[in-house]
């Protein structure tokens, strides 16, 4: 029987994946025979029980939450989990009781890896089989293990897909795989997720396209190395500028980026167009072609700063289909765009050489910032550094507004991390800390603006007095 | 006086702005994570080399410390080459005791783990603990060995053993292209700068050896 539902099920998958990504994932092979997977009886997923130590509101609990829509949001593929019972005190069911126990545990449940030999573990699944049918299936995520947020939502999702079967994933891109301790994971699906959801739990559907931009890429892409069993992927660099600082960009400066566009569905899309804008500019166009289902590729893409560019504070954003004129569903993947966050920030003086500032007013200068009102500005920066910003700043569409003044300059609210709003749009607020003056500190605020302000003004208040004298 | 006070106010913030330490960045932590992961392994096992599983033996033992009942297994090898064996008692034999089984068509399979079937060859990179976890890194301290080449655990081919690890070439796999318009600069798709041939065993126990040595790194 099992034999039977391996061998349908990769029939099922081989039918459905294109050839260039047929194999691209892996089941879980049995124990006793490893020519089989391990299979739920009938192949059915069992519920959920929480245990209690996932508490309704922390952060392990909306890891878990997360993990359970990401998998269950695959378009053309069974909704394989739900929540039977929370609460749970129990490190796990009775044998042959159809429940799968997901918890967070410090060593109660589960014998851990010291973490005196070598880096200790984020999570296991473990799994009782008898003839590769599963009798008992617990995960757990290790309650020692240095996890933020995103490491939970991470951690929690890459253990589910073990507990549906899927093995990890070293060669493609993929939740599972691992990057770097202190590398912001990946927090949605890739293009082979989906395409294994649909290979062993594939349903009838209408096919569709789901595109999708991200910063991740396979380690030996971004010039790095594939470390099985510590990282396969990374996080793509900051854009960089050339030939001045992404602080002070002007007419014909190149703003060059590496993105990994894909098409997580499973409808090709023959063209598809990617954007690269800047506020309301233009820096690149492109087609990217064969976009055939469940695949993906890492490109560095270098923009130019049109003739017409107004310096001010832009979003500097990728898009793959901007203007919505292919039909797509919402599946699991990452969204269409990457938006760098404030990429131009534009503090008095904006746009103009520092040198050519009336040196002699000062404080009409700063007189902007301190009266800017930022209940416009300030609150899409707001809501995407606490993840709910759905409605912050649309999707598709460039800011149609040049925001001019700066609502708040302090480097201290400069995000330091990866912030993904709830629409999904992955948003980075590090390219003024690292592609701009230097990485950190004050030199973020304006760049050279700043400091050549300040030097100008000096002079200019020595000037002033002098001639008071 | 007013004019003191804002020159002061200007030459505190410029020195401020100065003095401001650099936020750490992520290539930065990376390196801290992984920098001499695989060389420290390496110091700190009790063996290195090529073994040969002889025998396994899973018997009933409980995960964590009240746990549900589970299944480990002593795993003894014949040690066919040491890298390095700084056992308490060293011998032909290398027995060590590993989380999850596999007995009488019943298994208690553990991820991350490695689970070893006799007859089957490794280069390993382990201690003698009691914790269930005696290779490194779970199963980035156990190399499979087939028709002389090192693979990984997973069966990939490993192209490299460095103080940071094992590295790994995936095969490559066509994908989509860029194509640029509207006068906007061609697109560079990435592709991976290394070769799919594996290490041989023996270069992958030299470069084990490297790494054992004092102060050697590959």
């Amino acid at each position: 029987m099992s034999a039977l539902r391996w061998t349908i099920a990769l029939a099922a998958g081989a039918a459905l994946l294109a050839p260039d990504v047929a194999g691209a994932w892996e089941t879980i092979a049995c124990a006793t025979d490893p020519q089989y997977r391990i299979a739920y009886p009938d192949d059915r997923v069992w519920p959920l029980v929480l245990q209690h130590s996932l508490p309704p509101g922390s952060d392990a609990r909306r890891g878990v939450d997360a993990a359970v829509a990401s998998w269950n949001a695959v378009p053309g593929a069974l909704d394989v989990f739900t929540v039977a019972r929370d609460g749970d005190g129990q490190c796990g069911a009775a044998l042959g009781v159809p429940e799968l126990t997901v918890g967070l545990d410090q060593g109660v449940c589960m014998s851990w890896a010291g973490n005196a030999w070598g880096p200790s573990q984020s999570g296991t699944t473990v799994f009782w089989q008898e003839d590769c049918a599963l009798t008992r299936v617990v995960t757990y995520v290790n309650g020692d293990w240095p996890l933020d947020a995103d490491g939970y939502v991470n951690t929690f999702t890459h253990e589910l897909g073990h507990a549906i079967y899927y093995a990890h994933n070293w060669e493609r891109l993929s939740v599972m795989g691992y990057t770097w301790l202190g590398v912001p994971p990946m927090t949605t699906l890739a293009a082979n997720d989906h395409a294994y959801m649909r290979g062993v739990f594939g349903h009838p559907h209408d096919l569709a396209a789901d595109l999708f931009v991200h910063r991740h890429a396979q380690l030996d892409l971004l010039g790095d190395v594939i470390v099985e069993g510590s990282a396969s992927y990374g996080l793509a660099p900051p854009p960089t500028c050339s030939p001045g600082s992404c602080a002070r960009l002007a007419p014909g400066d190149t703003v060059s980026l590496i993105v990994t566009v894909g098409n997580a569905g499973d409808l090709a899309v023959a063209q598809a167009p990617l954007t690269m804008t800047l506020g309301p500019h233009t820096l690149g166009a492109w087609t990217i072609d064969d976009l055939t289902p469940e695949s993906n590729a890492t490109f560095r893409f270098t923009g130019v700063v049109p003739a017409d560019y107004a310096p001010g504070e832009h979003d500097l954003r990728v898009a793959i289909d901007p203007d919505d004129t292919i039909f797509e569903v919402e599946g699991a993947a990452a969204d269409n765009a990457v938006v760098f966050e404030r990429f131009t920030r534009c503090d008095a003086p904006c746009g103009e050489d520092a040198g050519a500032v009336d040196t002699a007013t000062p404080e009409a200068d700063t007189a902007p910032e301190a009266d800017a009102t930022p209940e416009v500005d300030a609150a899409p920066e707001a809501d995407a550094a606490s993840g709910g910003g759905a409605d912050a700043v649309t999707a598709d569409a460039p800011p149609s507004v040049d925001l001019g003044v700066t609502p708040d300059t302090s480097p201290g609210d400069m995000p330091a991390d990866q912030l993904t709003g709830g629409d999904g749009v992955e948003r980075e607020g590090e390219a003024m800390g690292e592609a701009g003056a230097g990485g950190g500190g004050c030199a973020q605020v304006g760049g050279r603006g700043v400091s050549a302000w300040l030097v100008a003004a000096l002079l200019g208040w020595l000037g002033w007095v002098g001639r008071r004298r | 006086m007013r004019h003191l006070t804002l020159l002061t106010t200007l030459l505190l913030t410029l020195a401020a702005c100065q003095d401001a330490p650099p936020a750490p960045r992520p290539e930065t932590q990376r390196q801290a994570a992984r920098a001499g992961a695989l060389a420290d392994a390496c110091a700190a096992a009790d063996f290195v080399g090529l073994v040969e599983v002889t025998h396994v033996r899973a018997y009933p033992r409980r995960l964590g410390t009240d746990g549900l009942e589970g299944l480990w297994s002593e795993v003894t090898f014949e040690v066919i080459e040491a890298v390095a064996d700084r056992r308490k008692a060293p011998g032909p034999e290398l027995t060590l005791q590993v989380i999850g089984g596999a007995k009488e068509g019943r298994a208690v399979q553990v991820g991350h783990a490695p689970s070893f079937r006799e007859g089957e060859r490794a280069v390993l990179i382990a201690r003698e603990r009691g914790d269930g976890w005696p290779v490194w890194g779970g199963t980035r301290g156990a190399l499979r060995v087939e028709q002389g080449r090192a693979l990984s655990w997973s069966g990939a081919p490993v192209i490299g053993l460095t103080a940071g690890g094992l590295q790994l070439a995936p095969k490559p796999a066509p994908s989509p292209r860029a194509v640029a318009v509207a006068g906007s600069r061609p697109a560079e798709r990435l592709s991976p700068q290394h070769t799919l041939e594996p290490m041989t065993v023996a270069e992958a126990l030299a470069a084990l050896r490297r790494l054992t040595s004092p102060g050697g790194t590959p």
